[in-house]
């Protein structure tokens, strides 16, 4: 029955590996990063897609005329590109939707993990992973995954991200219980896995050598986890709604108050990698006080019938309004240095699925925000172009933006440098 | 000459334990292979020359054992070398099976699933599931639970103590926060609305449905969610809107986990109060329900007319047809195109589905001509709208004319408050009883000693599948005393050592000591082989009281465990590896298949059905090539295989039957599934030489080695006019490609008439051309099609159960057979066939084997 397989409320602690806390190998305040060089990544991807021809501009380049799904974003024109006829050549359905990070095929290594691994290791948390509006399991359609192709846990509930980002004294002392005792679960267990040891074979102790040999590894980190647990955390002044807004009809607030805590994660260097699911099933949305006329993927069944389409864009509107207050909290806020936390953060809002009304996932509505790109403008590629560019090369370009000495993702081995920088 | 003939007599001399070559071998080896692999050429690496050859040792073994393999699939001598004489390969398996120690594993981790199975059948926890983001476990040898593929790493074990910690957490929680009492109000805004379960009008919210879908029925207030375990009181206002004459409106509330997935159907919720609705003017109802923690109060209307099932759907329509023929028109009008014929209802979606039936009925051109009920237009229309099953367009669009016109259910307003007093959830419920299992006493009848104690002796052996020493025992013990010396409280004990037990490497290992599997490891390879979790209480005894090491009580076990039904996990785990049917998950078909995920899930059903009914009737090998019989659903039947569909209603379709099937045909078997051509297949192509290789491994058992690095994956039917078949014929060319293509290239070839989905065609789609499919096989023989190749298989039906008992034999002992264990299965499945034994003779064969019971 409790088969979402988010974080439950009082898990803060544990559940889900990759995003257990670690001390920090760069203290807050890191050094300034060089112009051109952005400092972290944020992935928002819309499960059930943009639409398009309310999300493209009818022109091209910086003259364009604002499409209605975008108008409210208009205030940060200058600091966006919009990208049309950019996909993964990926299958096509629901279960192909994590194409998004993923590429051209589906569930593998993705791109926020790749940066986790290259650059996410020295904050707190390689990487923090999100989710809204899910009103059923979302297994399989992950965002995220490891470089082993395995999902990673999205997190619902603005409680359980607070916890993890800003741990109180109590919850400090849990948490190191926790690492303490476990630490001495571990060397109890050594200790008979010994005993057991000298009654086997050569042939098998190289087996357990294995076994050994991850205790150790284990233990060291909780010993460095152990060590870091009273170095101060940061403590923002931030009120939680009282309840979690985990139904999905209000995924709505549920974006505000995540979004908030995204913006707080990057101005505390708490993690540089951040991605964002908007999920969606038959949650019925009131906007402007006007309940729309079907559920959410209902309306992406639009089938191009002009009330359907109407309410759906209404509904992604909506969306692209909590976007804007969180690229207006990130042109606020600023870093160690006194620069906007926009120019050092990308923004990447896109999706896995071109077309949800005939599921297909070609020509992904794409969107970059922030990262000290040059931007205002429409970048329109043509998908019948012979050796026509990728969303992956866009990708690619994004990755060297981080600094990553990398050349290729998925399908793509080049790289939108020439269009985009 | 001089030297090598120096290097061959110290060589003799260096292995003494050597077995000199017979005369007649020798000149064989130097006529056949030494003008490539003399020492002084050594051609690929591999050096043939010597006078004698030590059986004993490993390296020796492997290398005659790839000489043999080569000489008996006709690559070396390479063609068109002459073949060497047959005394070669009789000489070479005869001591390869002679001096072949039986075994050879190491002790094997639990792998995912089998650690997910462990833990559900120790703590009683049925639903427990491993963590998201715990590291996927690596396939060797094809399977996923094979010894030396099972490693262990730091993340690994990371993720195995966070785990432990999760679970230890169930049976033994940190203390509790103190119970906060407050007042939730729900007004209608604040109340979930889904699809067109419900509406709100004027404030009020209006409900339509009873549908077993939550989702399409239920509402729920969006802002509540119990914190603390307890009895609550709940004030509801609820009211009719125009109800027939007479008409009492059953309310119902359940307590629902906010968490659960809007999916869930109504039954999986408890129901904590019924009452009538009875009035127009809103009647409040206060009552008093326990709530537990995580829980959130679900309205339901039980005796709605709408429930969202196709049969009962004509006659709602009808009864508002009757009243109003307008509204019949409007229907009329949006079911049909403008030239008569019938449409689909997509467009109908919910309430714009609604509001395109209302302008329709106010345009005052619309067509009334056949908007009579017993016109044959609106009859035909009134059949589809029975029939079109599991499309909730209509029953969502039909919600909202109760909405607007009635009979609905209002809901004004919901108000909990609480708790009132403290209550036990079904967790609190669940941990005691867990903490009794685990000792047979609950911790407060004994001192925290004793209850360590009885822990201790009833669980350790559990956990660790055999009786455990006083050592050991007491190394377990003082993990919890210890802690509670330094001041810790009796669950934080508890905790630790539960925690130390599931990160022992007696319990995350299996299989512990080498040669002879002893009662208990032979027990545990039993269970986790065959059920798929730790030994139950039966196979514990016949392991304790020595039962197990006879081949009567070893059968015994094998057939009372062996599974009986479809959805057991070894049929599902085993086939889907075997048969690669996991992979399609994976694959999504392209639209132009109109392959739904539902499809896609009856596909792997079939596989699943028809495996555990060749296991479970012991029906002839040569049945799961062409059996005539075959498990699917009706519809699927229809559109995939040709059957008429005789489907009677959606229940009906939706049921996996068992169908006949004349054998010779096209479908049936493991060959003509939907599932494994679809599994090898990508979902818009046919891959001949995927295929091909599929066949060669998962049926015939004999994998060709990878291909080359260099080499571009084939992709078929490029440029319209080319057939696959022309592009395969560049592999028989090329000589590099043509030693394993000519092996490959046939068995896929022959398979070209089953479409990615695997559908019969006759017609290439993007040439147009008529399938070829003849092919020549390795063997010389020639087949015309796939059903020539069911034939060839089943005359020749020991290769295929062989590769049978080979693949089930690696997945049971967690090791490729090796020579050795190879001999007993081929001796195993020819007796089998002698004794005109069926599939599950040959399972319970295989399980008394020496191969099965050797580590």
């Amino acid at each position: 029955m409790k088969n979402r397989h988010h974080t439950p409320r009082r898990r803060f602690l544990q559940a889900g590996f990759a995003t257990i806390a670690l001390p920090a190998l760069e203290a807050f305040g890191a050094p300034e990063p060089p112009p051109n060089r952005a400092r972290t990544f944020v992935a928002i991807g819309a499960y059930l897609g943009w639409h398009a021809p309310a999300f493209y501009p009818k022109q091209t380049g910086a003259g364009y005329q604002i499409p209605p799904l975008l108008e409210p974003l208009a205030e940060h024109r200058d600091h966006f590109t919009i990208f049309s006829g950019l996909d993964h050549r990926a299958p096509n359905g629901h279960d192909a939707w994590n194409n998004f990070l993923c590429g051209k095929t589906p569930g593998s290594y993705s791109l926020d993990q790749m940066m986790a691994d290259r650059i996410g290791q020295q904050s707190r948390f390689p990487s923090i992973h999100l989710i809204a509006g899910a009103s059923e399991h979302t297994n399989g359609r992950q965002i995220s995954y490891t470089k082993e192709g395995v999902p990673l846990p999205e997190i619902e509930r603005p409680s359980v991200l607070y916890k993890r980002l800003f741990m109180s004294q109590a919850d400090r002392a849990r948490v190191e219980y926790v690492l303490t005792s476990g630490k001495s679960a571990l060397d109890d267990v050594v200790a008979d896995a010994k005993r057991l040891e000298a009654e086997l074979p050569a042939s098998d102790r190289a087996k357990l050598g294995e076994y050994f040999e991850s205790v150790r590894g284990v233990e060291r980190r909780m010993s460095r986890q152990i060590e870091t647990i009273d170095d101060p955390l940061p403590q923002p002044d931030y009120k939680l709604p009282e309840t979690d807004p985990i139904t999905p009809n209000l995924m709505m607030e549920a974006e505000q108050v995540l979004y908030d805590l995204m913006a707080l994660a990057i101005q505390t260097e708490s993690t540089r990698v951040l991605t964002f699911g908007l999920y969606g099933l038959g949650q019925v949305f009131t906007i402007d006080g006007q309940p729309l006329s079907a559920g959410y993927h209902a309306l992406s069944h639009h089938g191009n019938d002009p009330g359907m389409v109407r309410d759906l864009v209404k509904l992604e509107r909506s969306h692209m309004r909590q976007l804007a207050g969180f690229l207006r909290q990130l042109r606020e806020k600023k870093d160690a240095h006194g620069r906007p936390l926009l120019d050092s953060t990308i923004v990447l809002t896109g999706t896995g699925m071109g077309d949800a009304s005939r599921h297909s996932n070609r020509d992904l509505p794409t969107l970059v925000a922030g990262g000290g790109f040059k931007h205002g403008r429409h970048i329109a590629i043509d998908q019948q172009a012979p050796n026509a560019p990728l969303l992956g090369d866009l990708y690619v370009t994004l990755m060297q933006r981080l600094g990553m000495e990398i050349g290729e993702f998925s399908n793509a081995s080049r790289n939108l440098n020439q269009l985009f920088a | 000459m001089k030297g090598s003939f120096l290097v061959t007599a110290v060589l003799t001399l260096a292995a003494q334990a050597a077995e000199p070559l017979p005369t007649d071998i020798a000149k064989t080896i130097r006529t056949s292979c030494l003008g490539c692999h003399a020492t002084a050429v050594s051609k690929g690496g591999i050096d043939l020359e010597r006078a004698a050859i030590d059986w004993n040792a490993p390296k020796e073994r492997a290398l005659w054992e790839r000489a043999l393999r080569a000489v008996d699939q006709k690559r070396m001598p390479p063609p068109p070398l002459p073949r060497p004489a047959e005394i070669l390969s009789k000489y070479l398996a005869d001591n390869l099976a002679r001096h072949t120690p039986f075994g050879g594993n190491v002790p094997r981790r639990l792998n995912g699933a089998e650690y997910e199975a462990t833990i559900r059948e120790l703590f009683d926890l049925p639903k427990f599931r491993l963590p998201m983001g715990f590291p996927p476990d690596t396939q060797a040898h094809g399977f996923d639970n094979v010894a030396a593929a099972m490693t262990m790493s730091a993340p690994l074990m990371e993720a195995y103590a966070n785990t432990a910690w999760e679970i230890a957490d169930t049976v033994f929680p940190p203390p509790g926060r103190k119970p906060e009492k407050r007042i939730w109000n729900s007004p209608p805004p604040d109340m979930v609305t889904s699809f067109s379960a419900s509406t709100v009008r004027n404030g009020v919210l209006r409900m339509a449905s009873r549908a077993e879908d939550i989702m399409r029925s239920c509402t729920w207030p969006a802002r509540v969610e119990i914190m603390d375990s307890g009895v609550y009181r709940l004030t509801l206002k609820a009211s009719q809107f125009k109800p027939k004459p007479g008409q009492s409106m059953t309310l119902e509330v359940y307590a629902r986990e906010i968490d659960a997935t809007d999916r869930s159907k109504i039954r999986a919720f408890r129901r904590v109060y019924t009452t009538q609705v009875t009035s127009e003017t809103p009647q409040t109802f206060t009552f008093e329900a326990e709530l537990y923690e995580g829980q959130t109060p679900l309205i339901r209307w039980a005796n709605a007319e709408l429930d969202h099932t196709s049969e009962q759907l004509p006659a709602l329509f009808r009864e508002r047809f009757e009243r109003n023929p307008r509204l019949l028109a409007a229907y009329l009008q949006a079911l049909h195109n403008p030239d008569g014929t019938p449409r689909s209802p997509a467009r109908l979606r919910g309430r714009n589905g609604y509001d395109l039936i209302n302008r329709l009925m106010q345009d005052e051109k619309l067509d009334m001509t056949h908007a009579t009920l017993d016109s044959p237009r609106t009859r035909r229309m009134l059949t589809m709208i029975g029939t079109i099953g599991g499309l909730n367009n209509l029953h969502d669009t039909l919600a909202h004319e109760y909405f607007d016109h009635g009979p609905s259910l209002q809901i004004h307003d919901l108000v909990v408050e609480g708790p009132l007093a403290p209550a036990e959830g079904p967790k609190d419920k669940k941990r005691k009883q867990i903490q009794q299992a685990l000792a047979g006493v609950a911790p407060d009848a004994v001192t925290p000693e004793e209850y360590a104690r009885r822990v201790a002796d009833r669980f350790l052996p559990r956990a660790f599948r055999r009786p455990v020493d006083e050592a050991t025992r007491s190394s377990f013990l003082q993990v919890a005393t210890k802690h509670w010396q330094q001041g810790h409280t009796f669950d934080e004990g508890m905790h630790l050592m539960l925690r130390k037990i599931l990160l022992s490497p007696r319990f995350l290992y299996r299989e512990m000591h080498p040669g002879d599997l002893d009662a208990h490891d032979l027990a545990t390879r039993l269970a986790y082989f065959l059920p798929q979790g730790p030994p139950d209480a039966p196979l514990i005894e016949a392991a304790q009281s020595g039962r197990l090491a006879t081949p009567a009580g070893l059968r015994a076990e094998a057939d009372r465990l062996l599974p009986k039904k479809p959805d057991a996990l070894m049929v599902r785990n085993f086939t889907g590896q075997w048969l690669d049917t996991r992979k399609l998950a994976s694959i999504m078909p392209d639209p132009a298949f109109q392959f739904s995920e539902a499809d896609i899930a009856t596909a792997r059903q079939e596989v699943e059905y028809f495996f555990a009914e060749m296991l479970a009737k012991n029906l002839p090998m040569t049945d799961f090539i062409d059996p005539d019989f075959t498990f699917t659903t009706k519809p699927f039947a229809a559109r995939n295989y040709g059957y008429k569909n005789e489907a009677q209603n959606t229940d009906d379709a939706r049921r996996i039957v068992r169908l006949p099937l004349t054998r010779g045909g096209r479908h049936g078997g493991l060959l003509g599934l939907a599932a494994t051509m679809i599994a090898t297949a990508n979902g818009v192509d046919t891959q001949p030489v995927l295929r091909g290789v599929w066949v060669l491994d998962r049926i015939l058992g004999t994998p060709p080695p990878p291909p080359p690095s260099d080499v571009p994956a084939l992709t078929p039917d490029i440029g319209g006019a080319t057939t696959p078949r022309e592009l395969l014929a560049a592999h028989t060319k090329e000589p590099r490609c043509a030693s394993c293509h000519t092996m490959i290239d046939p068995f896929g070839l022959v398979l070209e008439n089953y479409d990615p989905v695997g559908r019969w065609r006759d017609i290439w789609p993007k040439s147009k051309k008529p399938i070829q499919s003849a092919v020549t096989l390795p063997d010389g023989t020639q087949v015309r099609d796939a059903i020539e190749l069911k034939r060839w298989l089943v005359a020749n039906i020991d290769l295929f159960s062989t590769s049978f008992a080979t693949k089930l034999l690696t997945y049971a002992t967690g090791r490729a057979p090796n020579f050795a264990e190879r001999t007993e299965i081929q001796s195993i499945v020819a007796e089998n066939r002698r004794t005109n034994g069926g599939a599950r003779d040959l399972a319970l064969a295989l399980i008394a084997s020496k191969t099965f019971r050797t580590r």
